[in-house]
């Protein structure tokens, strides 16, 4: 188990190593792409934590990564803290706030209704944004200050500067997938999957791991946020509503769940490959309608499926592996 | 002079879900290493009265007491375990994962891997099927499974819920002869809920009948238990 986790991780440090390399040498006009690839491989890779490690179907997972943004930007902004504090206090927030209505509510549900109320939670966040216009900008959305004019480190762009901080991100989220997984929290997880009653029966409650596992996926999510708001300049409620916690849940689906690789391909042919190309808005919906479609007929675990069965047939490959 | 408390006691003892009884008034006690089967049709309350004793669901009115001590939600980290019906083994879970899940409770006591083997020597089936995944063994093998996951956590009391449920003849007769070798090697008390009153008659030393929530007969012996049937046509 342990030298499983170990080997794990090294891999995952050696990817961020690898990150942080391409993020200093990519052209000046791909850098948002690879920021966006980051922090929606982030995203998704937190979510399977949820969906892939205890079968639980949220429905707001972007709004955590909207608040993150937002409580970050507002305790710069607002109450002047500096922005490494601003953000560490973001993250701990979400992560808090999630365990604090995820105790009572959602780690008692399953299924449809830990859609529903999670849902509500998002749009919940979404109103009371739209609401407070002088706080919160209203709809209108929020602007950043920060960084704008000043010079970067290593005289980076503010986009490259903070590709930096979307590879620790990444790397963090990977970690923590990793050690979830291959660790006895892991292994009890999948029971309560499995079977929650039998889980009670042994000793362990499936509500203080739903809801342990609600927060640390929340807070992550809001740790992209974090990142993501003064990269961008601009911060605002479309970024967080149910459509984007759809769309995250439709990347991941695609994907494959329960998979690292899988999640990440699932961003490549869906976010980052339309950017590149740049597609048409209502292309890429189509494209992930579609894709959504062929995974569900011809092969359910997704990319990553597709893949493992390619490797099957193929002994080459076999042995290569 | 104290009078000592029975290892189990269970008095006046009701559940109720909603405006369903599910227990309607029952009293039992079991002493230390004993075997009591609570054998009744479906819909008796025994699996009701099982949870209760582990702590798995609300107590409406009565009590439960385990050494003396009111039993709650720590029921399973005090020794009293569960073993729910259907044999729910975690089917994505390898056979040695079941086992290392069960001993969550006493994991930090000492290394699982010595109960591990304590439970191989007991079923060597399990040991030739470590790696193979729990929801591929056959209904026996998943029913010892069950039985020895429960039992990695070293409990005192052991609730099992119908094992001979859907097995076969072979496989309830394999499962008998774990459970009373079992009983042998380390003397834990077993509190048996069975519709299957040849099997109880087997495994158990005394019986009670139990029917919609209350106890209609106590202190069965042997061979009485393995007299009568319950079964509700």
């Amino acid at each position: 188990m342990r030298a499983t986790a170990l080997r794990r991780s090294g891999i995952a440090l050696l990817l961020g190593v690898g990150l942080v390399a391409i993020a200093s040498a990519v052209p000046d006009n791909r850098v948002l792409l690879m920021n966006t690839f980051l922090a929606y491989g982030a995203l998704v890779l937190s979510l399977d934590l949820m969906v892939g490690d205890l079968n639980l179907l949220p429905a707001g997972h972007a709004a955590f990564f909207g608040a993150g943004g937002y409580a970050s930007v507002v305790l710069n902004q607002e109450a002047g803290w500096p922005l490494p504090l601003a953000g560490g206090v973001a993250i701990v927030a979400c992560a808090l706030v999630a365990a604090v209505i995820g105790f009572p509510v959602v780690g008692r549900t399953a299924g449809m209704s830990f859609a529903v109320v999670t849902f509500a939670i998002g749009e919940l966040m979404v109103q009371i944004i739209s609401k407070s216009p002088e706080l919160l900008g209203g709809t209108q959305g929020l602007t950043v200050t920060w960084g704008v004019g000043d010079e970067m480190p290593f005289g980076f762009s503010i986009y490259r500067y903070y590709s930096l901080w979307l590879v620790a991100v990444f790397v963090m989220v990977m970690l923590s997938v990793v050690w979830v997984r291959s660790s006895h929290l892991g292994l009890r997880l999948t029971a309560i999957r499995d079977d929650e009653n039998a889980a009670r029966g042994l000793g362990f409650n499936p509500v203080v791991y739903k809801t342990l596992i609600f927060a640390i996926a929340s807070g992550l999510a809001a740790a992209v946020g974090v990142m993501w708001a003064p990269m961008v300049g601009y911060i605002g409620p479309d970024s967080m509503g149910t459509t984007e916690s759809i769309f995250l849940l439709s990347l991941l689906i695609v994907g494959g769940l329960r998979s690292v690789g899988g999640a990440l391909a699932g961003v490549l042919l869906l976010m980052v490959a339309p950017l590149y190309f740049e597609l048409e808005p209502t292309v890429r919906i189509a494209m992930v309608g579609g894709a959504l479609a062929i995974i569900a007929l011809v092969e359910p675990r997704g990319i990553a499926g597709l893949a493992r069965r390619a490797t099957d047939r193929l002994p080459v490959l076999r042995r290569a592996a | 002079m104290t009078i000592e408390a029975p290892f189990l006691s269970v008095r006046r003892l009701s559940v109720t879900f909603g405006k369903a009884i599910a227990v309607a008034d029952i009293s039992l006690d079991v002493a230390e290493g004993e075997c009591v089967a609570v054998v009744g049709a479906n819909g008796a309350g025994k699996s009701t009265l099982g949870k209760a004793v582990t702590g798995l669901v609300h107590v409406s009115g009565g009590s439960v007491e385990l050494t003396g001590q009111p039993v709650g939600a720590d029921a399973a980290r005090r020794g009293a375990l569960y073993v729910p019906e259907g044999r729910m083994v975690f089917p994505q879970l390898t056979v040695e994962e079941n086992l290392k899940v069960g001993a969550f409770t006493q994991r930090r006591l000492g290394d699982w891997r010595t109960q591990r083997d304590v439970m191989y020597d007991l079923v060597p089936r399990l040991a030739e099927r470590a790696r193979v995944r729990a929801g591929l063994l056959s209904g026996g093998e998943q029913q010892l499974l069950a039985i020895a996951r429960a039992l990695m956590a070293r409990p005192r009391l052991l609730v099992l819920d119908e094992p001979s449920l859907g097995l076969s003849p072979t496989a309830i007769t394999t499962v008998t002869r774990f459970l009373g070798q079992l009983r042998v090697d380390t003397g834990v008390t077993i509190l048996l809920l069975e519709q299957n009153t040849a099997f109880a008659a087997r495994l158990a030393d005394r019986g009670l009948v139990v029917s919609l929530g209350r106890v209609e007969r106590t202190s069965l012996t042997q061979t009485q238990l393995g007299a009568i049937s319950v079964a509700t046509e």
